[in-house]
């Protein structure tokens, strides 16, 4: 049985809003963060793939074939799309990331 | 995703090279998706926004590479998987086990390290100063010596030096290093002993100007160059160590002694750092090494007295000067205040005071580290050999390991890790053994004679650069030690890896290439050694023409108040001659005849050959061999017949087809007639004399030296009986009489003979003792690969000769090969060597046969016992042995 992730890591975050219903691989993720982050967030090689080694082991994503659609060189990348767990923690995590927000407007102007 | 360019792909890879450190199973998993997506993140960044974003966007990318590795590093061993560095601790077991099992093998290894180092890093220690370092001082480039070149030689006189410092071009700085001080050579009491400390006397401002780097204490004030008690001095850091106990209380101490003029009072002001250890270039035959120094005026020229006083100035030019302007300011200046004589024009030339310092060593330091290199190479070679034998040992652990299914790169870390279990004990114990061979070398340079300042300019210190010298040499050695039969270990097929004779060993072809490698190492060394042993006991051993033994030197000490004229020398030297015991006795040396000298029928230039004038006895007195003819006598010496005696070289060049004797020779208008030939002479060992002419002639000139021939008698007997003969034909004269001994004579010339001898001797019993033990390791090993074969034969019937001449062939065809390829390079060794040591014979021939019938030796008597052994074995347990 696995076990209940810790607190989610922030380029573990990134990775599950990046992939959102999409499956996706390395580079693509990385693009999609740079995109929506309007290329104030980017997460580098090493790190992803390290978070993408734990997120597998933690069952929050899982590899999948590649969608029909890709090219040749991108059909022999690993795809990688996010699990019904990972979905539940995704959820989770943004709601309390709100919640936080939501707290803080004590700071605001 | 387009493919990117080829810089990004090589500069993903280059980042993603840091993977290596963490665990295998996540690079295998992820290293390629990672290097290829950063490789495509890097072009999307050129492309976009240029070359200088995309480098630091690969700086972050490398970092981010280096974060995961390391982070992954963690979660392993924390996590408890396979640990990124495997059991690095179990392979520390292993080689550990392996060096107990086998203790003498690896106890050889390590000394082989210790040794080597130790050589290497002492020699590097010594050279290091000579080749890589610059002087110990700031801007050592901007340091020049001043020269004046013209027909007297090329030093300036010490009121030029002088009037330089305060005219014109003063701003330069003249410095002068080699002033006489009030406190030379004085006997000082410290701590109750009495301690004699040669003091060298510095120009004003010496320390700012040169800008002398201090252990301690202040530089002289420009007032203190005038007669002020107590003298300031510095102490050297060697004399505050040898003679202070590197006291640092020593700063302000008063001392008092007894200097060259009476009573003296000194008072230490600093103490020069370590890397300090003479200021004076390479001038005068009888420099020292100082043990202080001492502020000193210049000494200004008695016009009465014919000693000519020289300076040898330093300048430091400013950044904005060049060499060749500077020589023309100093040059201007020097011709205005002291004229050439004969109308011309006052040059001045500018050496580089680091040259002048340090070129006269450079060539032994450069020889000897090509030494220290081989002999690294040779302690390297017999490492591999010597882990190889061990991969036999431990075939079964590699076997075992690569049936249980481990990478090759795992077995490779058995061996690598084993040679890092030698290198660092290795390691350790060859810093420790080269600081002490240092202390030794740094000892045991000479501190009097013309080469002293030349090999003590440079102190031998075992700093950080000779540390990490030795420990980088070391892991060097370890690893190309270990690397080889990791390499062979990895590539050996699991099946042969299970048959104890050859896992981890060597294939014969290999064996007798590292056998041949061995002996061209080793001859090259070998021969080095030797030729350089012959070359000096060649040197040494020189044929000097005259005889040592009952010779004696007397010299007439002056002193102030006695007038030249009051000698009378021929009147001298025969009181001196009727001195029972005395035999002969001839005053001076020679007097050089500055006239055109004609013989057999040409004319010989000045420095073609010489003409000197000599005392009657002079060839009984040196001892000089006589070959032909006779020598003159009394009565022609005193008729002043046309007589003269030439030496054997001066027989050869001007009669070369004839007898000399008998022959007619021209000294100026004057025809003498050759009555005798004589044996060369010697006053050099460095320098031939050219061929001499002796004409007989009184003593006329001022002499102030004496030859004797006085057999059975000791010096003190002698200046007993001369000492009262002198007080009558002599008043107030004082003579001081020595015997002559090699050693007193040639002193100058074997200052550099004393540093190179034990150096030499070193490297070449170490070459000697590492070539036996690898050549004996070597062929026992060749041979005892081929037991199986020899069993076989013998169970054929082979007869024991036939067995001896197998194994013998066996070891002697690659240990010919071996001198094959190591005898040309000694050969270009010996030219290299004969470059660097000035009037050294060459001894290269036969320094090459004796090498090469000690290798042949060598090998012979190591393939005896493995070819006693073949030949007593039982074939039955021969073909048992696979």
């Amino acid at each position: 049985m696995r076990q209940p992730p810790a607190a989610l890591s922030q380029p573990a975050l990134h990775i599950l809003l990046a992939l959102g219903d999409e499956a996706l691989h390395g580079y693509a993720i990385m693009q999609a963060i740079a995109q929506r982050s309007r290329s104030r967030i980017r997460i580098l090689p090493g790190t992803l793939y390290s978070t993408i080694k734990k997120m597998l082991a933690e069952g929050v994503v899982e590899e999948c074939p590649p969608p029909k659609g890709a090219d040749s060189d991108d059909a022999r990348r690993r795809y990688y799309r996010v699990t019904k767990r990972g979905k539940l923690v995704a959820r989770e995590e943004t709601a309390r990331l709100a919640l936080l927000v939501e707290l803080g407007r004590v700071f605001q102007p | 995703v387009t493919r990117p360019h080829r810089a990004p792909i090589v500069l993903a890879r280059l980042a993603g090279l840091p993977l290596r450190l963490g665990p295998s199973s996540f690079r295998v998993e992820y290293g390629g998706a990672i290097q290829r997506d950063l490789a495509v993140l890097l072009d999307d960044e050129r492309r976009r926004r240029g070359v200088g974003p995309m480098f630091r966007l690969w700086l972050r990318g490398l970092r981010d590479v280096v974060r995961t590795a390391f982070r992954e590093w963690r979660s392993a061993v924390g996590g408890g998987g396979r640990r990124p560095l495997g059991d690095l601790s179990g392979d520390v077991r292993g080689a550990l086990r392996a060096w107990r099992r086998a203790p003498v093998v690896s106890l050889t290894i390590v000394a082989m390290l210790v040794f080597g180092l130790a050589l290497a890093s002492a020699i590097f220690a010594f050279s290091d100063g000579y080749l890589f370092r610059p002087l110990p001082f700031p801007d050592p480039d901007r340091l020049f010596v001043v020269r004046a070149p013209d027909a007297r030689g090329e030093f300036l006189l010490a009121s030029e030096a002088e009037a330089l410092r305060t005219s014109e071009v003063g701003h330069l700085g003249f410095v002068d290093a080699n002033r006489s001080a009030r406190v030379r050579s004085s006997t000082f009491e410290i701590g109750g002993r009495q301690v004699r400390l040669h003091v060298d006397g510095l120009g004003e401002n010496f320390g700012q100007i040169v800008r002398v780097p201090m252990e301690m204490g202040r530089y002289f004030e420009p007032d203190e160059h005038l007669a002020v008690e107590p003298v300031p001095i510095w102490l050297t850091h060697r004399s505050w160590q040898r003679e202070f106990g590197a006291d640092p209380d020593v700063f302000g101490r008063r001392l008092s002694g007894q200097g060259p003029d009476g009573p003296m009072d000194v008072v230490v002001v600093g103490v020069t750092a370590a890397e300090v250890t003479t200021f004076s270039p390479n001038f005068g035959r009888s420099n020292a090494v100082p043990d202080a120094f001492a502020p000193a005026a210049a000494r200004v020229r008695d016009p009465n007295s014919r000693i000519v006083i020289l300076a040898t100035p330093f300048v430091r030019l400013p950044d904005d000067m060049t060499r060749e302007e500077a020589e023309g300011r100093i040059g201007a200046a020097l011709q205005a205040i002291a004229p050439a004589p004969s109308g011309g024009v006052r040059r001045v030339r500018l050496d580089s005071l680091h040259e002048e310092q340090i070129a006269s060593a450079r060539p032994t330091a450069r020889l000897f580290m090509l030494g220290a290199v081989l002999a690294l190479a040779l302690v390297t070679i017999n490492l591999v050999h010597l882990l190889l034998a061990r991969g036999v040992a431990r075939a079964n652990e590699v076997a075992t390991r690569a049936a249980l299914g481990a990478s090759r790169w795992r077995i490779a870390r058995l061996f690598l890790v084993e040679s890092l279990v030698y290198g660092v004990p290795g390691i350790g114990g060859g810093l420790l053994a080269g600081w002490w061979l240092s202390g030794v070398i740094g000892a045991s340079l000479p501190t009097r004679g013309s080469d002293a300042v030349s090999y003590a300019v440079v102190s031998v210190t075992f700093d950080w650069r000779v540390a990490a010298f030795a420990c980088v040499m070391g892991l060097v050695m370890a690893l190309c030690g270990g690397a080889f039969p990791a390499w062979r270990a990895a590539r050996i097929p699991l099946a042969a890896a299970t048959r104890t004779t050859t896992g981890g060993g060597l294939s014969l072809r290999w064996s007798q290439a590292m056998l041949a490698s061995e002996v061209a190492v080793s001859t090259v060394v070998l021969a080095g050694a030797i030729f350089l042993g012959l070359g000096m006991w060649r040197y040494l051993n020189q044929p000097l023409g005259f005889q040592l033994q009952d010779r004696f030197h007397l010299s007439f000490i002056a002193y102030a108040g006695q007038p030249d004229e009051s000698v009378d020398w021929p009147v001298v030297r025969d009181a001196v001659r009727a001195v029972p015991g005395v035999r002969a006795a001839a005053v001076g040396r020679t007097r050089t005849i500055r006239e055109p000298l004609e013989a057999g029928g040409r004319v010989f230039g000045e420095d073609e050959a010489a003409a000197s004038g000599v005392d009657v006895e002079y060839f009984e007195a040196r001892g000089v061999g006589l070959r032909a003819g006779r020598l003159p006598d009394v009565s022609e010496f005193a008729a002043g017949a046309p007589v003269v005696v030439v030496d054997e070289s001066m027989a050869r060049r001007a009669w070369p087809d004839s007898e000399a004797v008998g022959q007619t020779l021209r000294v100026g208008t004057r025809p003498l007639e050759v009555i005798g030939v004589v044996a060369d002479q010697r006053w050099s060992l460095a320098r031939d004399l050219p061929p001499m002419v002796f004409v007989p002639q009184a003593p006329t000139d001022e002499r102030q030296t004496m030859n004797l021939w006085a057999p059975g008698l000791s010096a003190e007997m002698l200046a007993e009986r001369i000492g009262s003969v002198l007080q009558t034909v002599a008043p107030g004269s004082r003579a001081m009489i020595s015997e002559r001994t090699f050693e007193s004579m040639f002193s100058d010339d074997l200052a550099a003979v004393r540093v190179q001898r034990p150096i030499i001797l070193v490297l070449g019993v170490f070459a000697f003792s590492l070539a036996g033990i690898g050549l004996f390791g070597l062929v026992s090993y060749l041979v005892e690969r081929r037991t199986r074969d020899f069993g076989i034969r013998v169970a054929l019937g082979a007869r024991p000769g036939v067995i001896a001449r197998y194994v013998l062939r066996q070891a002697m065809a690659p240990a010919i090969a071996g001198l094959i390829i190591g005898l040309p390079a000694a050969w270009m060794l010996e030219s290299v060597a004969r470059a660097s040591m000035v009037g050294w014979e060459a001894s290269g021939a036969l320094a090459m046969a004796i090498v090469a019938l000690a290798m042949l030796v060598v090998v012979m008597v190591a393939s005896a016992g493995p070819a006693r052994r073949a030949l007593s074995i039982d074939p039955t347990v021969a073909l048992r042995v696979e």
